[in-house]
């Protein structure tokens, strides 16, 4: 048949490039199949968008000019006569944002199914010095066009930089300035965004892939995970063709997003123009931005706030000696699942925050109850989630399986969250009046504020205490005087 | 078979879609924007194509949801680069 | 990952898919390789069209003038060197009060290497034995010279042709403006060719 001399066709071809280039020869170990999914695929991906910015990058260095006065030119001509120069630029654009937020959601998944744990500790510490080298990429490409908006911000992370302690600040300000001058910063800036972090990332990415060899991916922390353990498949050809239709999706998902938001070149820096905008980074240091914006880090307190990031990002880096205990399942380690999710919700409430107020100083206060009031609901609506959710798999009552149970324990779940909700906001509004008072003098108002949401407060507490019992995490005498709205509660219920 | 009913008119599609991405004018803004819409085509033809070997997926309902999703996309964006130029 | 190894028609199937994926990821990639051709000259296939009118660039002013003390200057393109020079003798060409100010294409047109100005009585540092009894441009790859009172003729040496001169002029406030160019065109613009539009294209037009 004619397809089986095209099978056999195909097949010898694949049979030569293989023993010449060794391509069934496990080079890495087979992958098992509880990892087939995308979640586990967000680092190879990172790499995909690496890469994607590597050949766009790589054909605009052809016409690029690392020069004050040839930057934005040449930019311009990139975008206006060299065929797909607008498409070059645009995409290198979308994919350096995809690339971190990749890099981000890889980290965070990581985080919550336990990857840090032994014997990965310094895979993480690898991946997290992978991640600032990601940030670097971002920090220093941004220059290069030589907009108004993007060497304002430059300047101002410079200054950053330089009001770090010290030693730090000199050595780093050298490595990225140089000695002074524009022309100075952008050859230096250039040369770190295409030979000297590159070369950085890759060495990084070879380490990590090493150890990814010798440990293997991180166990499953599901029911569903631990049920695909035993299945394998190999690298090639399975493997590569599933890696390759995630790759092939998230290029298709770039273009898309490029068409349908297609980008401009701002106007060129000048210092002129510049006093006109309001510096602000891009997005993904507006969570930085933010936090040294608050008041009380102005003027001489700066190192401070500065030291604060600089300890919060050092926290994620030592994070595997921090988090020792060796529970992996999320519902096993529900401080450290609370914490990963305040980080994620403080951070993008920065970033918005940050966006929606350029140029802005954020009094102390205001930041207390934005930032406390977003830590409180999420962690508190964290911890109620995950002490609700049944434990599956661990069900010892025989009742768990019986459909009206599961119900009544699913109301039971939202009823605590939005109980928890509900104190949290109590709490919020609560510090802020009080905080108002004290600054500026008791009134009516701030008085019926304080009490109402001291009352919410109050109910929030009875009803998730009476939720606590309901679920037989509470004392006895109390859940006999409450048995009659247990009945009225789940009537199904034997 | 049915299932050559689907791939080949994909890998059709996706033949196409190479031919024009190289004959294209493209330091047109237009031009580039059509270019990045069939490459788009091109890579989701991929995909679909590997979905089908992966053979879980066109035996069951979530595959075959995922490959009429992706064909639609497809579809879609090959209409819209009409409206692009 | 095929996992229902099972029946024939299942094996025929598998043996279509399997091309099929070859295939479609060869065209996947052939797709991606488009991409390449942002690497051709944009020049080339530029749709707009080619520049012909030469700037008016002010060079330097009259009064900063040294007698053989050469000014180097860009024009019409930020590629292409020219010296301007105050001979201090009447030539035919030069302008100024004394006319004695004349400037000259800065690339030789042997081989394109940059040419030095060599006053009356000089040697060069690359070739101690010449000596000219006139101002003169001496290049040192191959020894070409060109007379500079002579409108740039060929003395000696491989060069085939004269420079281009820059058609200059002064206006009333002593500023000296470059305006043209005259035949040949300058060394690597369609070399020896008397189209001097052919200055204009292959770099970027300088402004004011």
């Amino acid at each position: 048949m004619k397809e089986e001399k095209a099978e056999k066709a195909v097949g010898r071809l694949v049979g030569w490039l293989d023993s010449r280039l060794g391509l069934s020869h496990p080079l890495l170990r087979p992958v098992p199949q509880y990892s087939i999914n995308p979640f586990y695929w967000l680092g190879a991906l990172t790499v995909v968008a690496f890469l994607i910015q590597g050949v766009t990058g790589v054909i605009m260095m052809l016409y690029y000019v690392p020069d004050p006065t040839q930057a934005y030119s040449s930019t311009l001509y990139i975008f206006q006569n060299v065929y797909f120069g607008r498409f070059l630029e645009t995409i290198h654009l979308y994919t350096a944002y995809a690339m971190i937020m990749l890099a981000f959601l890889h980290m965070m998944r990581g985080y919550f199914v336990s990857v840090h744990k032994t014997p990965r500790e310094a895979m993480w510490v690898v991946g997290m010095l992978m991640g600032f080298v990601t940030l670097g990429f971002g920090f220093t490409g941004y220059l290069l066009p030589w907009t108004v908006v993007s060497k304002s911000g430059t300047d101002v992370g410079i200054g950053m930089i330089q009001a770090l302690p010290h030693p730090v600040s000199s050595i780093v300000s050298f490595l990225i300035v140089g000695s002074g001058g524009d022309a100075g910063q952008l050859l230096r800036f250039f040369d770190l965004h295409i030979v000297i972090l590159p070369v950085v990332l890759v060495s990084l990415l070879a380490a990590k892939m090493y150890m990814l060899e010798i440990h293997g991916i991180s166990p499953p922390v599901t029911q569903k995970g631990m049920s695909k353990l035993s299945k394998v498949f190999p690298i090639f050809p399975d493997v590569t063709l599933y890696l390759l239709e995630l790759a092939a999706l998230l290029g298709a998902g770039m273009l898309i997003i490029a068409v349908l938001f297609p980008i401009n070149l701002g106007p060129e820096y000048s210092p002129q123009l510049a006093g006109t905008i309001t510096a602000q980074p891009d997005w993904y240091f507006l969570w930085i931005y933010q936090i040294l914006k608050i008041s009380v880090f102005e003027g001489n307190n700066l190192p401070i706030a500065l030291t604060l990031v600089t300890l919060i990002l050092a926290g994620l880096v030592v994070l595997p000696f921090i988090d020792r205990n060796e529970k992996r399942k999320i519902l096993e380690r529900p401080l450290y699942v609370a914490i990963g999710a305040i980080f994620i919700a403080e951070i993008a409430v920065l970033a918005e925050w940050g966006l929606l107020t350029p140029g802005a100083i954020i009094g102390v206060g205001q930041a207390v109850l934005v930032l406390g009031g977003t830590a409180a609901l999420v962690g508190l609506s964290t911890l109620g989630a995950l002490k609700v959710l049944p434990h599956r798999g661990e069900a010892e009552s025989p009742k768990a399986s019986n459909p009206s149970v599961r119900t009544a324990q699913f109301r039971v779940g939202v009823a605590m969250m939005v109980a928890l909700a509900l104190g949290a906001l109590g709490i919020g509004v609560a510090i802020d009046s009080v905080v108002t008072m004290a600054m500026s003098g008791v009134n009516l108002l701030e008085l019926s504020r304080l009490a109402a949401s001291l009352f919410a407060l109050g109910v929030a507490s009875a009803f998730s205490t009476y939720l606590a019992y309901r679920m037989n995490l509470g004392a006895n005498p109390i859940r006999r005087t409450i048995a009659i709205l247990e009945l009225w509660w789940s009537p199904n219920e034997d | 078979m049915r299932i050559e009913r689907v791939l080949v008119p994909i890998l059709i599609l996706q033949a196409l879609s190479v031919f024009l991405l190289w004959t294209l004018n493209s330091v047109s803004s237009a031009g580039q924007d059509v270019f990045t819409l069939f490459l788009a085509v091109d890579l989701l033809g991929f995909v679909l194509v590997i979905q089908f070997y992966r053979s879980a997926a066109w035996s069951s309902v979530q595959g075959k949801a995922w490959i009429v999703a992706l064909g639609l996309a497809m579809i879609a964006i090959l209409v819209s680069s009409l409206f692009v130029s | 990952m095929p996992d229902n190894p099972g029946k024939p028609a299942d094996d025929e199937r598998r043996t279509f898919i399997r091309i099929a994926v070859t295939a479609s990821a060869a065209l996947a990639a052939g797709g991606i390789a488009a991409i390449g051709k942002s690497i051709i000259n944009p020049q080339l296939a530029s749709e707009s069209p080619a520049p012909t009118t030469f700037p008016r660039v002010k060079v330097t002013n009259v009064s900063t003038l040294v007698v053989n003390s050469p000014v180097s200057f860009y024009y019409p393109l930020d590629n292409e060197p020219n010296i301007l020079l105050k001979l201090g003798e009447k030539v035919s060409s030069g302008i100024g009060p004394d006319s004695d100010i004349v400037a000259f294409s800065q690339v030789c047109q042997h081989l394109g290497c940059t040419y030095g100005f060599q006053p009356a009585g000089t040697s060069p540092n690359c070739n101690k034995t010449f000596q000219s009894s006139k101002p003169v441009g001496y290049c040192c790859c191959h020894g070409s010279v060109y007379d500079l009172t002579n409108d740039a003729q060929v003395i000696s040496g491989p060069a085939p042709r004269p420079l281009p001169r820059v058609i200059i002029e002064i206006d009333s406030a002593g500023d000296i403006y470059a305006m043209g160019m005259t035949p040949p065109t300058i060394f690597g613009h369609a070399t020896g060719s008397t189209d001097v539009t052919q200055d204009l294209q292959g770099g970027n037009l300088v402004s004011q």
